[in-house]
């Protein structure tokens, strides 16, 4: 098998896996959203934990699938988070939470996937590592 | 450095997302034979069979977490000297050494490019320790 076709192959296969998490992105914020109301509603330790793991691997994945904005505005998220965990109820740092959630859900309904796809491939540079690198 | 040819490469990620990137990433493209384990626990269970040249392990996961689920493998006689490298979303370049000074042969840091991550994976097995 050539190089080009290989290569092909892996492109397709990129594809594949960026649409599949991103027809899940949806879930997942979603998920991050009720999470955060519920600990609104009971300032309880625990779910604030859970809610800090959900945004963790948001943070790894939407960074690797080449969800840019996304990675940037969930990782300023688990910033503020580790703040709250040691003042609960402190009110300014859950309105900063607030107001990033939003522009989190604002920038998810923005992307463009053709756009993030293309630059995720780009980015990715499908190229098989057996290749020796190219003279500098 | 090592010298025997990396082969066998264990992964232990709690995120079904990155686990699937990543097989692609050392199956596909680094043509390594990979084991996948969702836990810290699984790894236990399974790293005597898979016998691993290599492990990675996510850091924060629910149960063991990636240092924890080192310690443990350190305990068996199977992985006492596995080379380890972490895989987190969230280290600082100084934490690097320290978890260096824990074991750890390096730290890979999320997001990674899963197009370079078997390449990545390749040159800390072979630097020098």
């Amino acid at each position: 098998m050539g190089t080009a076709n290989m290569n092909t192959s892996l492109e397709d296969t990129l594809k594949e896996l960026f649409h599949t998490y991103s027809k899940n992105l949806k879930g997942k914020i979603d998920e991050i959203e009720n999470t955060w109301n519920m600990f609104q509603l009971t300032l309880d330790e625990n779910t604030l934990k859970l809610l800090k793991v959900k945004v963790h691997n948001l943070k790894g994945s939407s960074g690797t699938y080449g969800f840019n904005e996304i990675f940037a505005i969930i990782e300023k998220i688990e910033a503020s988070m580790d703040k709250l965990i040691k003042e609960l109820s402190n009110t300014a740092i859950r309105e900063q939470i607030e107001n990033d959630l939003h522009h989190l859900r604002q920038a998810f309904l923005n992307v463009d996937m053709n756009t993030t796809l293309n630059e995720f491939l780009k980015t990715s540079a499908i190229r098989s590592p057996h290749e020796k690198d190219s003279p500098s | 450095m090592q010298t025997k040819l990396l082969k066998k490469i264990m992964i232990v990620e709690d995120e079904e997302d990155i686990r699937t990137i990543i097989r692609f990433s050392l199956e596909k493209i680094g043509q390594y034979t990979v084991k996948i384990c969702e836990s810290g626990f699984e790894a236990l269970e399974s790293v005597e069979q898979f016998n691993p040249d290599l492990i990675v392990l996510d850091m924060m996961m629910p149960g063991l977490d990636g240092v924890q689920t080192m310690q443990a493998l350190r305990k068996t006689d199977i992985a006492k000297s596995t080379p380890i490298v972490f895989l987190s979303a969230k280290v600082q370049p100084h934490e690097v050494n320290n978890y260096k000074k824990l074991g750890a042969l390096d730290v890979i840091s999320k997001p990674f490019n899963p197009v370079t991550l078997s390449k990545e994976l390749q040159k800390i097995w072979e630097q020098p320790t």
